[in-house]
C-alpha cells in the first residue's frame, strides 16, 4: 500500500539560491552516485507551504529557525535520523534549534548562520549613525532597502522603537508596523529578497539598507570602489540560523541523510563557507577554513561581536495576527505604490510625448 | 520402574492421556482456527462499519463543500466591502449549519491572499501558498492531505484539519477569481469516530495515510507520526489481516474515491490476541479440566489394577523370603485371580514337598555326619599308625614344599644328619646342616639345588656322608604331585647302604680273593708242569752229557718247547689281564676264519662240519690279526669240545652290524656305533646259566683237570675287550651254543697305533750294554744273546750295583737294560736315580714281563727311557729295539 519508491539516484534540494556551489554538488554525486536537483525559493513561508503541500517532493530543506520551528511543530519535518550522520559531532552545537541536542534527538542541523546589518553606500553617506534611523534619513530616500521578512523587518523596527523584539504589546507592534509602512511610503523603500539588496548595494541603487552580512561580505568583494560601508545598528538586530531538515514524507530518507552528512564534513563545509560567502555553523570547517579563505573568517560574516542579535521568535497568535496584518498591509501599500508610480510614469510619459507631438 | 505396579501404571496413565492428548490437540487446533476466524471476522465487520463511516464523513464533507461552489452569496459577489462582509456572514453561516468546519477562508486566487474568512484569525490571514490553492486556481476543488494546523500551540490537543480548496467566481462573466478554503474539522469527526470505535478490552483502531502517517489512534499525541518507526518511511502491517506485535489486525482500505484525499488511506482494526485467544484459552481449559479427570481416572484405574495384580505377587515374594530363611511351613493363601490361585495352590505344594525334602535330608545328614565321624576316628588312627612307621622307617626322610619351606622330616633324618628335632630350621640351616655332613659337600649342594629347582626330576645317587658318622647313603629324590598333577613338595629318601655296601665290599673281596686264588693255583699249577718239562729235560742234559749228541738236541728241543709253552701261557695271562701287546693293523676278518677253519679240518674228529657263514662285504676292524685268529680258535676249540666225539656242527659267521644307543645299554661299557660281529655256533651239549655266569672266568672250566687252562675264554674276553669289544653267548643245553664277538668296525686311518713292522735283518753291534736284572737265568740268556750279536756285555744284580758301574764306567756303556721288576731297589727307582743323578745321560731300555706305557712310566719316574721290550724276550726284537735306540741316540747326538 505505501508507495516505496526504488533506491534513487536522484534527491531533490529545495533551498534559498546560490546556497550550495555546484562543485560540492558534482562532487557529491560523483561520490555516492546521488545526483541533487536544487530547487529554489524565494521566501520561507512559500517554501513551508510547499512543503506542506507536496509531499515526497523534496527531500532536503534549507529553513531558517522560524519555519523550522513551526514545521516542526506541525510534524511536517521528522527528525533526524543522527545515527546516519556522523559528521554532525562538527556542528557548533549552539546553532542547534532550541530543544534539540545530538544526544537526545534533532529535527535539523544547522548550515549557515548570520548576522543582519545595515549597509551604506559610502559614497553617499558619510559617518552614518550606527542606527536604524538611517533608514528613515531623508538623504536615502527612494534607496533604502529591506529584506521581505515579515518577522525581520517588524523585530528590527520594535528594536529601533526600544521595544523588545519578542513583544506581544499590540500597540508596540502597532507602532513597528507603521514605521515599516512609513519605509514603505515616505521613503520608498524597496522591499525584496537579499540578492535585490545586494544587488542594489552593487549598482549603487541602494544606499542604505537591510542585510544579511553574508551578502554584504560578497558585496564588499565586489566592491572596486570601496562605496559600500556597514554598521550593527545600536539597537539590535535579528540573527539568524538556515537548517538542513527533512520532510517526513519523502521516500528518500537515506539519501536525504547522505547528503546532509555530506554537507557536514569540515572540508565540504569549508568549501561551502567560502562558495556562499556565509558563516558556516561546522565548527571543525574553521580550520580548513582559514587556509582556503582566511579573509572569510576574518570578515563580517564570521563577526558577530558587535551584533547584541537574536534569533526571531514567533510568539502567541495574536502577536502573530498583528504582525501579519501589519505586514498585509504593508504588502498592499507596494501594490498601489507601484500603481500609482506607474500612473504617474505612464502620464509623465504621455506628457512627454504631447510635449514632443506639440513641438 | 521395574515394578509390575509402576509399569501398569504408566500404561494405564498414558493409554488414558495418549487419547486426550490427541483429542485436545485435534480440538485445541480446530478450536482455535475456527475462535481466530471469528475473530477475525469480527475485526472485520467493526473495521468495515468504522471505514464506512469515515468515508461518509469525508463524503459528506465534500457534498457540502460541492453546494460552495454555487453559492450564490460567494459567487457574483464582487470584491466591495459589503460583499466581503456578505462573505463573510455567509461563512459564519456555513459554518454553523454545516458544524464540521472550523473556518471558512477565501483567498485571491493564484496569488493566495487573503481575503476575508469566517474568523479573520491571524493565521487564516497568512497567504495561502500551498500547491493545493494553486490547483484550485485552476477550477479544480482540491482536498489537501489531514495536517497539523499551523496555529497548533505546543501542549494543546492535536487536533488535524483537512483543507479543501474550492474555486469560486465572481461574477458570472469572469473567471473563478477566489478559492475557498474549507477547513474541516478532521480530528472532531473521523478522529472522535475512531475512540469511539474502541471495542472489547484491547480493541482499537489506527487510521494511516499512504506514508504510514498515523491520522488516527487512541494515542492522540502520536497523530502525524510515523507508523511503527524504523528510521525510514514507517513500517505497518502489509496484509491485510495477520498478527502483529501481540496483535490481532484487520486492514480496510478507504479509497480516494471516496475520501478525495491525496492519497488513499487504511484502517487498521487491532486486538490484543489475548483477547482474541481468550475463547481459544477459555476452551482449552475445559478440556483441561476434562483431560485431567481423564488423567485421574486413569490413575486411580491404573492403581487399581497394578494392586491387583502386584499384591499377590509381593506376597508371594514375601513367602518365598520366609521360606528362604528356612520356614517351610510358609503356605500362601489361595484367593484371587484364577491365576493367582493356581500359582498359590502350586506354590504350596512345592512347598511342602520341599519341606519333605528338607526332613529327609536332615536325617540323611545326620546320618552321614555319624558316619562321618567314625571314618575319622579310623582316619587318625591311621594317621598315626602310618606317623608311627613313618618315624620308625629306617629311611630318612624330608619333604620340601617348593616354595623351599619344610613340610616334614622323620627322626631318622634328624639322627642321619645330626639335626636337633626339636629345632625349627630354615630350610637355608637345613640344607647348610645336611650338605656339610657330605664328602663332597659341595657337590651335593648343586644337586640338592638342581633338584629342588626342578619341578619334575627324579634322581637316585649314591653319596658318601662323613658326619655324624661316615654313611653312603643312596638319596632319592623326586615331586610330590597333587591329585591335579601339579608339584607342590619334593620328597627326599636317604637310605642308609653302608651296612649294605660293606658286604658288597667283603664279598667282593672275598671273590676276588677266590679268583686270585684259583688263577695262581692254575698258573702254578701250568707252569708247575712246564718247569718240571723244562728242568727234567736239562737235568737229562746235565747227566747225558756225554750221550748221543742228537738226543741232547732233542732233550734242549723239548725244554726250549717247554719254555716256549711257557712263555706263550704267560702271554695268555697277559691277555687276559688286558695288559697284551697289540699290535693293531689293518685286519680280515674272513681271512682269519678261513684260516682257523684250515688250521682245525685236520685236528678234528671229522664227524663235525665246519661251516663258513661270511659276509662278503665285511668290513675292515683295527685288531691285532694273531690275536683275533686266537680268540677265534679258541672258541672253535671249544665248540669242538663241546660236540665231542659225535656228529656235529661247527659254523663260523661274520656280519656287519649297527649298534644303538639300547643295544649299547644294554651291554656294560659299549659305545653305540658300527660292529663287525664274529659268530661261532656249535651243535654241542650247550650250558646251563649257572655254568655260564662263570664262563669268562679265569680258569674256570667245566673239564676234567688237565684238559684245558681255563683261561682260553677268560683270555678271548679280555683280547676282545681291549680291542674295544665285547662277547656274549647264548646257549640252551642239549642245543647248543652260539658265542658273538663283537670288534668295532676300523679303517686304516684309525689305526693311530699300528706300528709297522718291518722286518729288518737283525742286525748287531760292537757296543757295550749293561743289563740289570735280578734272575740269573735272564742274567745268562739276556748275556748270550747279545754276546752272539757281538755286543759287550756288563751284567748289574740290582739298582746300586747298575748305579755304582754306571757312575764308574757309565762312558763306556751305550745302552742300559733296565729290568722294572728287582729287589732292594726297584727299575722305577733306579731309573729315576739314574736321570736325577749326576749320570751321563745313556739311553735306557726297561724290560718288564707287563706292559708298560713309556708315557705313564715317564709321569711316575720324571723320565722317558728310550724303549721298552718285553720278557720273555724275543732274541730278535731285543736286537733289534736295542740297536735302533742306540741308532736314534747316536743320530740325535750328532
Amino acid at each position: 500500500m505505501t508507495e516505496r519508491v526504488a533506491p534513487a539516484n536522484k534527491i531533490t534540494l529545495y533551498s534559498w539560491g546560490e546556497y550550495f556551489s555546484p562543485i560540492l554538488l558534482e562532487r557529491f554525486e560523483k561520490e555516492t552516485g546521488i545526483g541533487v536537483e536544487y530547487e529554489v525559493y524565494d521566501t520561507s513561508d512559500e517554501m513551508r507551504e510547499q512543503i506542506k503541500s507536496s509531499p515526497g517532493e523534496y527531500d532536503v530543506v534549507v529553513m531558517d529557525d522560524l519555519a523550522l520551528q513551526r514545521l516542526r511543530r506541525t510534524r511536517v519535518i521528522r527528525p533526524l535520523s543522527l545515527d546516519l550522520l556522523p559528521n554532525s559531532e562538527h556542528i557548533d552545537t549552539k546553532y542547534l534549534a532550541s530543544g534539540d541536542s545530538l544526544d537526545s534527538g534533532v529535527s535539523s542541523l544547522p548550515y549557515f548562520w548570520g548576522t543582519t546589518l545595515i549597509a551604506y553606500n559610502k559614497k553617499q553617506i558619510s559617518n552614518p549613525e550606527h542606527s536604524w534611523s538611517l533608514l528613515f534619513d531623508s538623504r536615502v530616500k527612494n534607496h533604502v532597502f529591506f529584506v521581505e521578512e515579515r518577522m525581520e523587518c517588524t523585530e528590527n523596527m520594535l528594536r529601533f522603537l526600544g521595544h523588545p523584539p519578542s513583544t506581544e504589546d499590540a500597540e508596540q507592534l502597532s507602532e513597528a508596523a507603521n514605521k515599516l509602512m512609513e519605509l514603505s511610503l515616505i521613503q520608498n523603500a524597496r522591499f525584496g529578497s537579499d540578492a535585490d539588496g545586494k544587488d542594489g548595494l552593487d549598482d549603487g541603487s541602494i544606499w542604505a539598507g537591510m542585510i544579511y552580512n553574508g551578502d554584504l561580505a560578497q558585496a564588499l568583494l565586489q566592491d572596486t570602489e570601496d562605496k559600500i560601508g556597514y554598521f550593527y545598528p545600536k539597537e539590535g538586530t535579528t540573527t539568524w540560523v538556515d537548517n538542513f531538515a527533512v520532510p517526513k514524507d519523502t521516500p528518500r530518507w537515506k539519501e536525504a541523510h547522505k547528503f546532509i552528512n555530506f554537507m557536514m564534513d569540515p572540508i565540504v563545509a569549508a568549501e561551502s563557507s567560502t562558495f556562499v560567502q556565509f558563516a558556516t555553523a561546522n565548527k571543525s570547517a574553521q580550520a580548513h577554513l582559514a587556509k582556503i579563505d582566511p579573509d572569510l573568517l576574518s570578515s563580517v560574516v564570521f563577526s558577530d561581536g558587535e551584533a547584541r542579535g537574536s534569533t526571531l521568535t514567533e510568539g502567541s497568535p495574536n502577536r502573530q495576527r498583528l504582525i501579519h496584518d501589519g505586514w498585509i498591509a504593508l504588502e498592499k501599500s507596494w501594490v498601489s505604490r507601484d500603481a500609482a508610480g506607474q500612473d504617474a510614469a505612464n502620464q509623465l510619459t504621455k506628457l512627454d510625448e504631447s510635449v514632443s507631438d506639440s513641438e | 520402574m521395574s515394578s509390575i505396579r509402576n509399569r501398569v501404571l504408566v500404561a494405564l496413565v498414558c493409554a488414558g492421556l495418549l487419547p486426550l492428548v490427541i483429542f485436545l490437540t485435534i480440538t485445541q487446533t480446530i478450536t482455535g482456527r475456527a475462535i481466530r476466524e471469528s475473530e477475525y471476522a469480527k475485526l472485520d465487520e467493526i473495521a468495515e462499519g468504522v471505514a464506512r463511516s469515515i468515508g461518509s464523513a469525508m463524503e459528506g464533507a465534500w457534498n457540502d463543500l460541492q453546494n460552495l461552489k454555487t453559492n450564490p452569496t460567494l459567487n457574483h459577489s464582487g470584491d466591495t466591502e459589503e460583499a466581503k462582509e456578505a462573505a463573510k456572514a455567509e461563512f459564519n453561516r456555513i459554518v454553523s449549519s454545516y458544524g464540521h468546519f472550523r473556518d471558512i477562508v477565501l483567498y485571491e486566487k493564484d496569488t493566495g491572499y487573503y481575503v476575508t474568512s469566517r474568523r479573520g484569525d491571524v493565521v487564516s490571514r497568512e497567504r495561502d501558498q500551498t500547491s493545493w490553492l494553486r490547483t484550485a486556481s485552476k477550477g479544480k476543488i482540491t482536498v489537501g492531505a489531514p495536517g497539523i494546523p499551523d496555529d497548533y500551540g505546543q501542549g494543546e490537543r492535536i487536533d488535524q484539519e483537512v483543507l479543501y480548496y474550492i474555486p469560486i467566481s465572481q461574477f458570472a462573466d469572469t473567471p473563478d477569481q477566489y478559492v475557498v478554503k474549507a477547513v474541516f474539522d478532521f480530528s472532531d469527526v473521523v478522529g472522535s469516530q475512531l475512540e469511539e470505535a474502541v471495542f472489547g478490552e484491547s480493541g482499537h483502531f489506527i487510521l494511516l495515510d499512504a506514508y504510514n502517517n498515523i491520522l488516527g489512534h487512541p494515542n492522540n499525541d502520536l497523530v502525524q507520526t510515523k507508523f511503527a518507526e524504523d528510521g525510514e518511511g514507517g513500517g505497518s502491517p502489509s496484509l491485510d489481516r495477520g498478527e502483529y506485535d501481540d496483535y490481532l489486525y484487520v486492514s480496510k482500505t478507504i479509497s480516494t474515491g471516496v475520501t478525495r484525499a491525496p492519497n488513499p488511506w487504511r484502517l487498521l482494526a487491532f486486538e490484543s490476541l489475548e483477547e482474541a485467544d481468550a475463547l481459544v484459552g477459555k476452551s482449552n481449559k475445559h478440556l483441561l479440566f476434562a483431560g485431567a479427570i481423564t488423567l485421574l481416572v486413569a490413575i486411580f484405574l491404573g492403581l487399581l489394577l497394578s494392586n491387583r495384580i502386584s499384591n499377590p505377587l509381593t506376597r508371594l515374594s514375601l513367602a518365598t523370603r520366609s521360606i528362604a530363611k528356612g520356614e517351610l511351613r510358609t503356605n500362601i493363601p489361595i484367593e484371587g485371580p484364577q491365576e493367582m490361585q493356581h500359582l498359590a495352590r502350586d506354590f504350596n505344594q512345592m512347598v511342602g514337598e520341599l519341606r519333605q525334602h528338607r526332613e529327609g535330608l536332615e536325617s540323611l545328614v545326620q546320618e552321614r555326619t555319624s558316619n562321618l565321624r567314625e571314618s575319622q576316628e579310623q582316619f587318625s588312627d591311621l594317621t598315626a599308625q602310618l606317623r608311627a612307621s613313618y618315624d620308625s622307617t629306617r629311611e630318612a626322610i624330608l619333604v620340601v614344599k617348593t616354595d623351599g619351606e619344610v613340610l616334614t622330616a622323620n627322626q631318622r633324618f634328624c639322627e642321619l644328619f645330626g639335626i636337633d628335632g626339636d629345632v625349627t630350621y630354615s630350610v637355608e640351616d637345613l640344607e647348610a646342616n645336611v650338605r656339610s655332613c657330605f664328602l663332597e659337600s659341595d657337590r651335593f649342594g648343586r644337586h640338592w639345588n638342581r633338584c629342588n629347582d626342578s619341578l619334575s626330576l627324579v634322581e637316585e645317587e649314591e653319596w658318601s656322608v662323613l658326619k655324624p658318622e661316615a654313611r653312603v647313603v643312596m638319596i632319592y629324590s623326586a615331586p610330590v604331585k597333587n591329585a591335579s598333577n601339579v608339584t607342590f613338595a619334593r620328597l627326599w629318601m636317604f637310605r642308609d647302604l653302608t651296612e649294605q655296601r660293606q658286604l658288597e665290599n667283603g664279598l667282593r673281596q672275598a671273590q676276588k680273593m677266590e679268583a686270585v686264588g684259583r688263577l695262581a693255583g692254575g698258573v702254578a699249577h701250568d707252569f708247575n708242569n712246564l718247569l718240571t718239562g723244562i728242568i727234567g729235560n736239562l737235568s737229562l742234559v746235565q747227566m747225558n752229557q756225554e750221550v748221543h749228541p742228537e738226543r741232547m738236541e732233542h732233550l734242549v728241543a723239548s725244554a726250549k718247547h717247554a719254555g716256549q709253552r711257557a712263555a706263550e701261557l704267560v702271554k695268555q695271562l697277559l691277555g687276559f689281564s688286558r695288559q697284551s701287546h697289540l699290535k693293531l693293523q689293518r685286519c680280515a676278518v674272513n681271512e682269519i676264519a678261513e684260516e682257523v677253519r684250515d688250521l682245525m679240518i685236520h685236528s678234528i674228529d671229522p664227524r663235525i662240519q665246519i661251516v663258513l657263514d661270511l659276509r662278503e662285504d665285511l668290513w675292515d676292524i683295527c685288531a691285532d690279526p694273531n690275536q683275533v685268529q686266537q680268540v677265534i680258535m679258541n672258541m672253535a676249540v671249544n665248540a669242538k669240545d663241546a660236540i665231542g666225539e659225535v656228529k656235529g656242527r661247527v659254523r663260523i659267521g661274520s656280519n656287519n652290524l649297527e649298534i644303538d644307543e639300547f643295544h649299547a645299554s644294554l651291554v656294560s661299557d659299549a659305545n653305540p656305533g658300527d660292529y663287525v660281529r664274529i659268530s661261532v655256533e656249535d651243535t654241542g651239549s650247550g650250558m646251563s646259566a649257572a655254568v655260564m655266569l662263570n664262563i669268562f672266568e679265569p680258569f674256570f672250566t667245566t673239564k676234567e683237570q688237565g684238559k684245558g687252562t681255563g683261561l682260553g675264554l677268560a683270555t678271548s674276553y679280555g683280547i676282545i675287550q681291549q680291542h674295544g669289544g665285547w662277547i656274549s653267548c647264548e646257549s640252551e643245553e642239549g642245543v647248543g651254543t652260539t658265542f658273538h664277538i663283537y670288534i668295532p668296525r676300523g679303517e686304516v686311518q684309525d689305526l693311530s697305533e699300528v706300528m709297522e713292522t718291518t722286518k729288518e735283518a737283525v742286525r748287531g753291534g760292537t757296543e757295550t750294554v749293561l743289563l740289570v736284572d735280578d734272575e740269573p737265568v735272564v742274567q745268562m740268556v739276556g748275556e748270550g744273546v747279545l754276546k752272539h750279536h757281538g755286543y759287550n756285555v756288563i751284567v748289574a744284580g740290582d739298582g746300586e750295583e747298575a748305579l755304582e758301574i754306571i757312575g764308574e764306567r757309565g762312558d763306556e756303556i751305550a745302552i742300559i737294560m733296565l729290568d722294572l721288576t728287582m729287589p732292594k731297589m726297584s727299575g722305577r727307582d733306579t731309573f729315576r736315580n739314574l736321570r736325577a743323578g749326576d749320570y751321563p745321560p745313556i739311553p735306557v731300555v726297561v724290560c718288564s714281563g707287563y706292559l708298560v706305557d713309556l708315557d705313564e712310566f715317564a709321569e711316575e719316574t720324571g723320565a722317558k727311557p728310550e724303549g721298552f721290550v718285553q720278557k720273555p724276550y724275543d732274541s730278535d726284537e731285543l736286537t733289534r729295539i736295542l740297536r735302533s735306540v742306540m741308532d736314534e741316540t747316536a743320530a740325535s747326538a750328532t
